[in-house]
């Protein structure tokens, strides 16, 4: 069975803050820096990475403008938006308010955030219901 | 919806709940008055457990004593350092351990986002009285009982919500509440830096309320219904400077009040520090007493509601 692999195209000078989203997450991953006055990075998720739509996800939090493309078996299509009101899950993002419980080391809560926003991106926590804005979730992703 | 359909419900959130539920909550509160003072036996052998890590007066003895006139028990602390947590439990298991006690747990915390958590370990309903600066339900139950008792109905009221608005939970959680409600407008009168939270605007837009943001209140005084007060949390403010800076921004006077919409009430969560004086007790104004008074009636119903 041949590997999907995905196509990522971000405004020239973002590709560098995906590489640390994608570190030991690919088992393969080409980045040609500025081509036309855009990043491209190609690569295709290892076998263990089972969280590859939050993966997807995360590179549009850090990079909303990002276009996808999925290849799967020479066939090309678009990995399509994430719509506003989504819920993310995963420890990749922590809520920032330090009066979350969410953060609190002993309390077995499983962090959840809705996209409120894409222009800013702003995710709002499910627990404390703060927002958690563009810069905050660029810093804890990339 | 039919009081069946609140059995072992959490309420977390005034947002939990439609309008019809929170009409149906009134309903049910204007039953449970005639049982304010004799009682009766609606939840005999039911068990209410308390938990509250931050202090509280009002909410705790109103729900200890809605429970008691309900015919049930209490069971609880409202000092954390007699419990285990004060050992390094945590929440989850304590609640987990009260959930086999309890037919119903109330709990108010610092931590916000604790009442929800709560919530997903228990399988005994919960109710939030209060988690942090976000949300306090049953005061908000209490508020819109008042302006409902007081008014008749809480459609097209003009309401200003006064002074600490950033870190006071009764006043984003009142926010939501009014919410629910048509043609509602709210005046959020505050100092710049403790303006309403962005998540709670955000909120009021999506649901079309009318509402503008202001630091004085006096050029609105003779349009309002309802002048919400609230008090400055200090215990919120991590820098005392920024406390004492915004302490006093705002203090009812009798000249505001003549110069009130005839009608106006004033209302508070309690307890007031120096935003209210007391010389304004005694005007036809304040409200803040029954306020409170209305209190046991909504949390009777909510229990009468939602306990099994």
């Amino acid at each position: 069975m041949a590997e999907k692999s995905y196509s990522v195209e971000v405004p020239g000078g973002e590709a560098p803050r995906l590489l640390q989203l994608l570190r030991n997450k690919t088992s393969s991953l080409i980045i040609n820096i500025s081509w036309q006055g855009k990043d491209r990075i190609e690569f295709t998720p290892n076998e263990r990475n089972t969280s590859l739509d939050n993966l997807l996800v995360k590179i549009r939090l850090v990079c909303p403008s990002a276009k996808i493309e999925e290849k799967d078996d020479g066939e090309v299509k678009q990995v399509s938006e994430v719509p506003v009101g989504m819920w993310i899950e995963g420890r990749s993002i922590s809520c920032p308010n330090r009066n979350c419980v969410t953060v609190q080391p002993k309390e077995p809560t499983k962090p959840k955030f809705r996209l409120v926003s894409w222009n800013p991106v702003t995710l709002q926590c499910f627990y404390c219901g703060r927002y958690i804005k563009e810069d905050v979730i660029g810093q804890q992703l990339s | 919806m039919s009081n069946s359909t609140f059995k072992g419900r959490d309420f977390i959130s005034i947002l939990d709940f439609r309008r019809s539920d929170l009409e149906l909550m009134f309903e049910k509160a204007d039953e449970m008055k005639r049982f304010e003072t004799n009682g009766t036996e609606i939840l005999k052998n039911r068990i209410l457990a308390t938990l509250f890590f931050e202090p509280s007066t009002r909410t705790r003895l109103s729900f200890e004593t809605s429970m008691l006139r309900l015919g049930g028990g209490v069971i609880g602390f409202s000092d954390p350092s007699v419990s285990r947590m004060s050992t390094g439990e945590s929440l989850a298991d304590t609640i987990r351990m009260l959930d086999s006690y309890a037919n119903v747990i109330v709990i108010r915390h610092k931590i916000e986002g604790s009442a929800r958590l709560a919530a997903e370990v228990a399988k005994a309903p919960v109710i939030n009285a209060g988690d942090g600066s976000q949300h306090h339900p049953t005061q908000t139950l209490t508020d819109l009982y008042t302006m409902k008792k007081e008014f008749g109905g809480i459609d097209g009221l003009k309401i200003a919500i006064l002074g600490d608005l950033r870190q006071t939970r009764s006043a984003s959680s009142l926010a939501y509440g009014l919410s629910k409600f048509k043609n509602v407008k709210l005046y959020l009168i505050s100092p710049d830096a403790l303006r309403m939270r962005p998540e709670v605007t955000d909120h009021l837009n999506d649901s079309s309320v009318e509402y503008l943001e202001s630091s004085d209140v006096n050029k609105y005084l003779p349009e309002l219904d309802v002048l919400y007060v609230t008090r400055l949390q200090k215990e919120r403010f991590t820098d005392p400077a920024e406390y004492e800076k915004f302490r006093g921004s705002y203090m009812v006077t009798l000249k505001m009040l003549e110069e009130s919409k005839k009608g106006m009430i004033v209302m508070h969560h309690l307890p007031r520090i120096d935003e209210i004086p007391l010389e304004i007790d005694s005007t036809p104004n304040a409200r803040y007493f029954e306020q409170a008074a209305n209190g046991l009636a909504a949390r009777m119903a909510l229990l009468s509601l939602i306990v099994e």
